[in-house]
């Protein structure tokens, strides 16, 4: 199957399709299967029958506002997490990048150094973690998954020797600042779900419409030719190495920002969610297919979940099993979708 | 073969024994967390520096696993164990595990006493004490605030660790036997479906994995879904150590916790609980006493090593705090 798909896949080809079939193919056909349509029917039925079901407590503004604030943090990762996955790649240290670029956020502004500074050294850190997973992945030609479990360890214990295993809660003269950008909210919406918001625009429409953008898909779709055709491969991969790292530091900023304290435990374990987001959206784990629309409706789905496991009652012990079957329904759903289609 | 390994071990830690007893200048005394990276473990280690300055002939070793790793801390008893320190107090995160570890020390008689969380009953003889807070009294203190803030019971909701944590599940016991009247359980307890008017809502016990955005999030969720809730208790600070996020989660609820309507209770008695209690977030904090808790190990190890008898278990209390008290109710 892969290999059915690497062999058609045009160069260029962008969000979440599946081969093109001789003649074209229309508009909606296009939208309807594409798994991340699917995800978004599934959430929002999910909305209306909870909606109904319990008014009072899932369908009011406050819990809204709530669940949009709880998936941002981790689609902000994920959006970094698709652009890796595209290129045919994995990146395990997400969670523990964002525990560095916390703990860096929280020593420089208990210390005095202004919000921007401190921001700037935290995605700075993100960024740096993010070329070494890149440069070894590129020009050493090391497997993504065992460079990125490396760098996952390594990420841990630096944030807890960053740390001294100190928890910060006291962020200096800027405190205020941080915990309104991570925490506050403009025109009724969680200010860290604006930034999401802009950052999935911005990422779209790189993807779409720009030469970096198609690189990316062409590498996951079918490396040894992009690489033919031209396309500067180690290089675009690097950068997208290093955007992944330095967008888990914004998100590591942000939740900081809501929780006002940061600890070296930080995104202990985010990587699953994050790259389960991705995969419930639509990206291919092989590469080449997703976009970031996806990412972000995959995260959302979960933490509807999540949320809805809750307010629904369910037993606590059971909340682990339903996220799993529907991560495995997901990828499902792919395999029912491609069976269609041909 | 094993038996001849055994007599070897066995010797050799005759020889360590005697050595020992033949008085040092300096004791090394391990004192093993379950990790490196809470906070709570942090105040042992300086409970055990504190001793290190104070007794002078003792070295305050502090080694654990980075992150919560069950056989990583094996591991590391099990190096000590090798290179033969004076004295073992650990913390287990794996108790049967953790015993079988115990057995080499034991055979090579270094004095070893548990700490924070203690062995299976059926595995004490490899150790010679515990040193700790009695957890089921936590959950118990705790209770009794329930009861003295919401005398008729009502609707509650219970916060937890991990669901396979001893320490929080007694604590749960602790709450539930106290609230129910019961006896004869064992951790977690059971659910309380209005026994002496107590009802534990659906949804609850909230399973946190100590992650304190999990934590928040699970209590927003609890306010949200039960507008009638009447006490809502957590058994570690987890929820309450992201100040920003939990003041924000409670912000909806103020009026509530001003008539007395809703009661947040909480373990733990950190700088921020308290300030949250002071503010009226918060009715109760009971809190342990780790500082006392390394202090007391390396303490209690010396009196091992000087042939002493100790006592066990020997509990170092709890810090039980309301708004009135909140000044100076903990102790160190």
């Amino acid at each position: 199957m892969t290999v059915e798909r690497t062999d058609n896949k045009p160069v260029g080809l962008t969000d979440s399709q599946t081969p093109v079939p001789i003649g074209g193919q229309k508009a909606w056909v296009r939208i309807l299967s594409a798994q991340s349509s699917w995800v978004t029917v599934a959430v929002a039925a999910t909305c209306v029958a909870m909606s109904i079901a319990y008014p009072r407590a899932f369908g009011t503004e406050e819990n809204f506002f709530n669940i949009t604030r709880n998936f941002s943090f981790i689609a902000i990762m994920a959006l970094g997490e698709t652009l890796v996955i595209l290129t045919g790649g994995i990146d395990l240290s997400v969670g523990s990048t964002m525990g560095v670029a916390g703990v860096v956020l929280g020593l420089a502004m208990s210390h005095g150094v202004s919000f921007w500074a401190s921001a700037a050294a935290a995605i700075l850190a993100g960024a740096v973690i993010g070329l070494v997973n890149g440069w070894l992945v590129s020009y050493l030609r090391l497997s993504a998954f065992v460079v990125t479990l490396g760098t996952l360890s390594i990420g841990r214990s630096l944030a807890l020797a960053i740390s001294n295993n100190k928890m910060f809660y006291e962020f200096g003269p800027d405190q205020r600042l941080l915990l309104e950008l991570g925490g506050g909210a403009t025109r009724g919406v969680a200010n860290s779900v604006w930034i999401l918001l802009i950052l999935a625009v911005l990422l779209g429409c790189a993807l779409k419409f720009t030469a970096w953008g198609r690189h990316i898909y062409a590498i996951g779709g079918n490396e040894n030719a992009a690489r033919l055709a031209g396309v500067a491969v180690d290089r675009v991969r690097l950068s997208v190495y290093m955007l992944c790292g330095a967008l888990s530091a914004v998100a590591a900023i942000l939740i900081v920002g809501w929780l006002g304290s940061v600890t070296n435990a930080l995104g202990l374990t985010y990587e699953l969610r994050v790259i389960a987001s991705s995969v419930i959206g639509g990206v291919n784990l092989m590469g080449g297919e997703g976009g970031a629309y996806g990412t972000v409706i995959g995260s959302v789905l979960i933490e509807v979940i999540r949320n809805t496991l809750n307010m629904a009652g369910v037993d606590p012990y059971w909340q682990g099993t339903f996220v799993g079957l529907f991560i495995i329904f997901a990828v499902l759903l792919e395999k029912v979708r491609g069976l269609r289609l041909r | 073969m094993k038996r001849h390994l055994i007599a070897v071990l066995a010797a050799a830690g005759l020889t360590a024994a005697v050595g020992a007893a033949a008085a040092k200048d300096k004791y090394t005394f391990a004192l093993v967390p379950k990790a490196m990276n809470n906070p709570f473990f942090d105040l042992a280690h300086e409970g055990c520096m504190a001793a290190e300055r104070e007794m002078k002939n003792i070295e305050c070793l502090y080694i654990g696993p980075g992150e919560h790793t069950e056989s990583e801390q094996v591991q590391i008893v099990q190096d000590l164990i090798a290179r033969k320190v004076d004295g073992i107090a650990v913390s287990p995160s794996n108790a049967p595990a953790m015993a079988s570890a115990l057995r080499a020390a034991k055979a090579a008689g270094i004095p070893v006493i548990t700490w924070d969380s203690d062995l299976l009953p059926q595995d004490k003889q490899y150790r010679a004490a515990f040193v700790g807070t009695h957890n089921y009294d936590i959950g118990v203190n705790l209770a009794k605030l329930a009861q003295k803030l919401a005398p008729n019971g009502g609707m509650l909701c219970l916060q937890t660790g991990g669901a396979a944590a001893a320490n929080h599940n007694e604590r749960l016991q602790g709450i539930r036997d106290t609230l129910g009247g019961r006896s004869g359980t064992s951790p977690p307890g059971d659910p309380l479906k209005s026994e002496k008017g107590w009802t534990e809502v659906a949804g609850c016990p909230l399973i946190t994995d100590d992650d304190s955005a999990k934590a928040v999030q699970g209590l927003t969720d609890i306010l949200a879904k039960y507008p009638d809730l009447t006490v809502f208790i957590t058994t570690g600070a987890f929820t309450q150590w992201s100040d920003n996020a939990f003041r924000q989660a409670m912000a909806p609820v103020t009026d509530k916790l001003k008539r007395g309507k809703l009661v947040f209770l909480s373990a733990d008695t950190l700088a921020m609980q308290m300030k949250q209690l002071q503010d009226g977030l918060s009715e109760g904090q009971v809190g342990q006493r780790p500082f006392e808790m390394g202090k007391l190990a390396m303490a209690r190890l010396m009196d091992l090593v000087q042939g002493k008898k100790i006592q066990d278990p020997e509990y170092t209390g709890l810090d039980v705090c309301t708004r009135e008290n909140a000044a100076t109710c903990v102790g160190k």
